[in-house]
């Protein structure tokens, strides 16, 4: 099987959408860079993440659009552009930006197929970036999906791996709800293996990284990885886990979740997000009502600090979740 | 009775529940006019004075200045002179409020709980569906896909619990089936006590279709069954699939699987890209509405063509010949303006200038982008105006306002040696001119044999807004034009 | 135009303080020390000099991800400047904010700001609480051509104009935002924002941010107008950015050689000492002079911020709200 970064994974998972469905388009700023530029160059650097290589030249301007700086007016053009006929994919540069077009997403397109009582869809799919680990400051390393998660309407994705964005980012595309897909900034360049093919990856179905008795470890996003090392460094104790990752937090996978506490009767959910009303509470709570007789020891919670994101690196990396955090967090469910 | 007009306490705002009436300025048996103020009402936070809804006599006051009324409670009845008491009081009795009250939270009102608002997924019972087989529900995906019966896989997690490796390892081992067939492999049996688990679109289309629930193999989690399977079924065989599992049609995608027809032709099917569809619609309806007629002549082009020479030569212009036939017919228009038109229903609009649509051929199709004003520009000007728009069509970077309107087009396929055409008429506008390929061809002049560069002109024309006499003075004008090329030159 | 030697002097010097700054830190980045993103002033200085020499401590600016220049225009310290751009405990934000939100509220430079557009409404709110203190206090949004078509940014034009505020919106064109240029992204032409602002119905002008002359007169007469009460006005200046948008930018938009010409015929220190010189207000030797202690000031600066002490972890949770 292919190995490739999650960003190539991406851009395939674009390339094979743009190819076979000219409805397809894709708009946000600097997506090709240079509109305007004395160079007379497009395509600075293949947009802010270099997922989109030669799709200016590929695709034209009509369907890869370079927008100015108005978040609010790029969400709601994807709506109402969703609405008519396109399957847009607005990118939202950083997902910390999202307070600009929030009425968008939240009041906007979440709400036209109930409002409109089931006569409309919303195709759209907005991609953005987040998290911590770069020392990009408080107003872009947030993660920002545990509010989106909380609003009726929008599906939320948040792959962990390559293969899961390509797969996850072929389903949003093709769905016809409003997707917001969450890729983490510092996973970018992290590699795995990828099938060929398009096959998109259903929301909703949870994958299981790692299988054990002992504990099961709910992880979201780039704290998938964090959460196999600390696993991985457990088996010597003769500790096994179950790693759930959700891929989607709405719709959630909880079948797969509570079958797994049901199993090892021990839970520890690990999400970058603040603590304060975030997909770790929102999981925890969920098996402590539907599988309290499961549980034979509290739930743990790992999440970041409840501050904004400090800039020192220093910092930042006690502000975010740590692997010897989970370890012992684990360890702590066994006794 | 139908005359009966309620007067109701009305909603003011969003939180409004209740209003006191104030003031009451009518009495019974006071003529009333739609739009009179009959009372003065106030709310917690409006004082508002309430019109009458209908003209009429008060024919009875329920309320007292004072009261306070819960909204839609009827305050006072109008209705017609004659209307007599009994009338009034079957009204009153049969009155029933239709305010919309708020929600309220109070338990007896509401109506049951929503159900839990999770998606699809959720199970509010614990995941082993089927009680019989221990084992996570990404394992039993991967055993579907495999086409691994799931009951035969040896567990190697506590309590026997099946893992994902555990599947891997027994396909492996040779325990797949051999064709994919997901729903009887590997679908647990639906649960126990005849309780099908199906989606209320399958459950839905299964009744449509007439088929028994009970004999469909889910492919869903825990062998529920979705719309796809009950098609499936339907169908005859071959596993539905999960979501995901054969390239997804969406319903805008317009790519399709290649069918092969039997037989010794191999046929490639192409659906056809918006564009195309766009082409074939439209020119159907030209077609089938349009009532065409087609006058055809002939044009001596060899003083044009010398004229374009000198002309190229003097400016350091590359203007073809087509370009002058757009200015030629550009000013032909001029001329000859009522077949300037374009047709509209009951109305015929006629332009003060030329807008000519040039067909441009594009990769996989057509397109007309506009050259305005035809009439008005030198050829030079037209030449880098077509070539402009010509490039930027095939770059699909033409401007909506250069491909609407037009009341004239011109489609040259004399480069790819067409003697002669009609072509199709862009609706509404009233004409256009195929124009075909120059070449030598023998002529007879004053009685004697002579040959000439002729070219052959046909001009479709829609035949509501341009008659034949009128398109033959048109291309009477546009043929001297095109002989006599120093017109188009000046 | 009355500017005193001492002006003229300090004018000079607070340019150069930027150029030196901000050049040193496109030296210094490439190797590693300096975490996260930085966006860089050079070629911009005359702006934020030429608005803030009309200012006091007590008036207020805000600022964009481009912060440096308008914090040292505005007197914030260096040395802390540079240590917090190194992310130090000594840092003027303590390490937590980082190049992009460099702030420092004793002297009125209310802080860079990650996202755009979010500077101008900002300013309008300080400006309500200095029309209320009534002690003639401005306020100005220093705000770049992305920002042009930020909501936000027409919210906080339109409230300062029906509230008669003193505010000043300063937009600095330089060239680009981000990778894309005003002529596409910013719809009719040039000085489009001075005429958003006057549909706005403010008082509003344009000229050459490289001259560091215009950019002042024409500020000091919208700080004039707005200390007497006369409201709002925007100014639009346009100049070129000598980096890119971010250290790191492959800046493929820019034309070959476009830099170099601008370093050349768009340096606004090179026209200030043309100028001065020219008319004999200054001599090079002042000038010489200033840029020497400037180089050593950047020099120490950086010394100082590599050596200085990284922030302890329990800082993480401090000054999330006052009490904890």
């Amino acid at each position: 099987m292919p190995v490739m970064t999650y960003r190539e994974a991406v851009t395939e998972a674009l390339t094979i959408e743009m190819n076979r469905d000219e409805t397809v388009v894709i708009m946000g700023e600097d997506v090709a860079g240079g509109a305007g530029g004395s160079s007379g160059v497009r395509d600075n650097q293949s947009g802010i993440w270099g997922t989109y290589p030669q799709f200016h030249a590929k695709y034209g301007e009509n369907r890869f659009i370079d927008t100015p700086i108005s978040e609010a007016a790029i969400v709601a053009a994807a709506a109402g552009a969703a609405l008519t006929g396109l399957r847009p994919i607005a990118e939202i540069m950083f997902a910390d930006f999202m307070g600009y077009c929030l009425d968008q997403i939240q009041n906007q397109a979440a709400k036209f197929r109930y409002m409109f009582g089931g006569t409309a869809e919303t195709p759209m799919v907005v991609r953005t970036a987040y998290g911590a680990g770069l020392s990009a400051a408080a107003q872009h390393s947030q993660c920002m999906y545990s509010q989106i998660t909380h609003i009726p309407g929008i599906k939320v994705a948040v792959p962990s791996k390559p293969a899961d964005a390509k797969g996850l980012m072929l389903t949003a595309i093709r769905d016809n709800d409003p997707v917001i897909f969450f890729e983490h900034k510092a996973l970018m360049a992290a590699t795995g293996e990828v099938p060929e093919g398009d096959e998109g990856i259903p929301f909703g179905e949870a994958a299981m990284y790692r299988e054990g008795d002992d504990c099961t470890v709910v992880a979201i996003g780039r704290m998938v990885h964090f959460a196999e090392t600390a696993i991985d460094s457990l088996a010597g104790e003769g500790i096994t886990c179950d790693l759930v990752d959700p891929r989607t937090t709405s719709p959630l996978d909880e079948e797969t979740i509570l079958e797994s506490v049901e199993h090892t009767g021990r839970l520890v959910v690990v999400d970058e997000s603040n603590p304060r009303c975030s997909v770790a509470s929102d999981i925890a709570g969920i098996v402590a009502s539907k599988a309290f007789s499961a549980l034979k020891a509290p739930i743990e919670i790992i999440t970041s600090a409840h501050s904004p994101v400090p800039f020192s690196p220093v910092l930042e990396q006690a502000y975010l979740p740590s692997v010897d955090e989970i370890t012992a967090a684990i360890r702590k469910t066994q006794d | 009775m139908a005359d009966m007009t309620a007067v109701a306490m009305p909603k003011w705002g969003l939180e409004m529940t209740e209003g006191t009436v104030v003031k009451v300025h009518v009495a019974v048996g006071d003529e009333v006019t739609k739009g009179q103020t009959i009372m003065d009402i106030e709310t917690e936070k409006i004082a508002n004075e309430f019109e009458a809804e209908a003209s009429g006599v008060i024919k009875k006051i329920i309320v007292n200045e004072g009261d306070t009324k819960v909204i839609g409670e009827l305050l006072a009845i109008i209705g017609p002179a004659d209307a007599s008491d009994a009338d009034v009081d079957e009204f009153e009795g049969s009155y029933v409020s239709v305010a919309v009250g708020r929600v309220e939270a109070t338990s007896t009102a509401a109506p049951a709980a929503a159900p839990a608002p999770a998606a699809p997924a959720a199970s509010s019972a614990p995941a082993s569906d089927d009680g019989s087989v221990k084992a996570s529900p990404p394992a039993k995906r991967l055993a579907r896909k495999l086409g691994v019966d799931i009951a035969q896989v040896t567990g190697t997690g506590r309590g026997g619990r099946i893992s994902a490796d555990d599947v891997q390892a027994f396909a492996d081992a040779g325990g797949a089936a051999p064709a994919a067939e997901e729903a009887p492999a590997a679908a647990p049996a639906p649960a126990a006590g005849g309780e099908v688990r199906a989606t209320p679109g399958a459950k839905r289309l299964a009744k449509e279709l007439g088929i028994d629930l009970a004999t469909v193999a889910g492919s869903g989690r825990g062998g529920r069954i979705s719309k796809e399977d009950v098609e499936a079924a339907a169908a005859g065989g071959g596993g539905a699939g999960s979501y995901g599992s054969t390239p997804v049609t969406a319903e805008a995608a317009p790519a399709a699987p290649a069918q092969v027809i039997p037989g010794d032709n191999a046929v490639t099917v192409e659906t056809m890209n918006n564009m195309r569809k766009t082409i074939a619609k439209r020119l159907t309806e030209s077609k089938q509405n349009v009532p065409h007629f087609y006058l055809t002549v002939d044009v001596e082009i060899d003083n044009l063509l010398a004229r374009r020479a000198k002309y190229n030569k003097a400016n350091g212009t590359k203007a073809s010949v087509n370009d002058f036939i757009i200015r030629a017919a550009g000013l032909a228009l001029k001329a000859v303006p009522k077949a300037n038109v374009q047709f509209h229903g009951d109305e015929l609009h006629y332009f003060e200038n030329a807008d000519i649509s040039i067909a441009v051929a594009i990769d996989g199709g057509l397109i007309t982008p506009i050259v305005r004003a035809a009439n008005l520009k030198s050829v030079a000007q037209i030449a880098d105006e077509v070539k402009d728009l010509a490039a930027r069509a095939r770059e699909n970077k033409l401007k909506l306002d250069e491909i609407q309107g037009g009341s004239f087009s011109i489609s040259n396929l004399g480069m790819f040696g067409i003697k002669h055409f009609d072509a199709v008429i862009n609706p509404p506008q009233g004409a256009i001119l195929a124009v075909g390929a120059g070449e030598e061809r023998l002529v007879a002049k004053n009685g004697a044999a002579a040959v000439a560069t002729v070219m052959t002109v046909t001009m479709s024309c829609d035949h509501r807004a341009i008659d034949g006499a009128l398109g033959a003075e048109f291309l009477a004008s546009f043929k001297e034009l095109l002989e006599e090329p120093l017109a188009l030159v000046i | 135009m009355q500017l005193s030697r001492e002006q003229l002097l300090q004018a000079y010097e607070r340019m150069k303080t930027i150029r030196e700054f901000e050049d040193r830190l496109h030296e210094e980045i490439p190797k590693g020390l300096i975490p996260g993103f930085t966006h860089l002033y050079s070629g911009q200085e005359a702006i934020a000099v030429g608005v803030c020499e009309n200012l006091t401590d007590a008036d207020a600016i805000t600022s964009t991800h481009r912060g440096h220049g308008h914090c040292i225009a505005k007197g914030v310290e260096v040395k802390p400047m540079m240590a917090e751009i190194y992310g130090r405990a000594t840092g003027c934000c303590n390490g937590k904010g980082g190049s992009m939100h460099i702030a420092d509220l004793s002297k009125g430079m209310l802080g860079a700001n990650g996202i755009v557009g979010g500077g101008p409404p900002l300013a309008t709110g300080a400006a309500i609480a200095f029309r209320n203190r009534g002690k003639g206090e401005v306020a100005v949004a220093l705000a770049g051509d992305g920002s042009c078509n930020s909501g936000p940014v027409f919210e906080a034009m339109n409230m300062a104009v029906v509230m008669n505020l003193p505010v000043i919106f300063m937009f600095e064109n330089n060239g680009y935002s981000e990778q894309t240029a005003p002529a596409y992204a910013v719809g009719g032409g040039k000085t489009t924002m001075t005429r958003r602002a006057e549909g706005f119905g403010m008082p509003a002008t344009s000229g050459d941010g490289t001259d560091f002359f215009e950019v002042y007169e024409k500020t000091r007469e919208a700080v004039e107008r707005a200390r007497n009460g006369g409201g709002p006005s925007a100014l639009e200046f346009s100049c070129l950015r000598f980096f890119g948008h971010f250290e790191g930018d492959p800046q493929r938009y820019r034309a070959d050689g476009e830099v170099e010409d601008a370093r050349e015929n768009l340096d606004c220190l090179k026209n200030f000492r043309a100028k001065v010189t020219e008319a004999a207000l200054l001599e090079d030797a002042d000038m010489d002079a200033i840029d020497a202690k400037v180089a050593t000031l950047i020099d120490e600066a950086v010394e100082e911020a590599i050596a200085a002490p990284f922030p302890e972890p329990e800082a993480v949770t401090q000054d999330v709200y006052i009490d904890y």
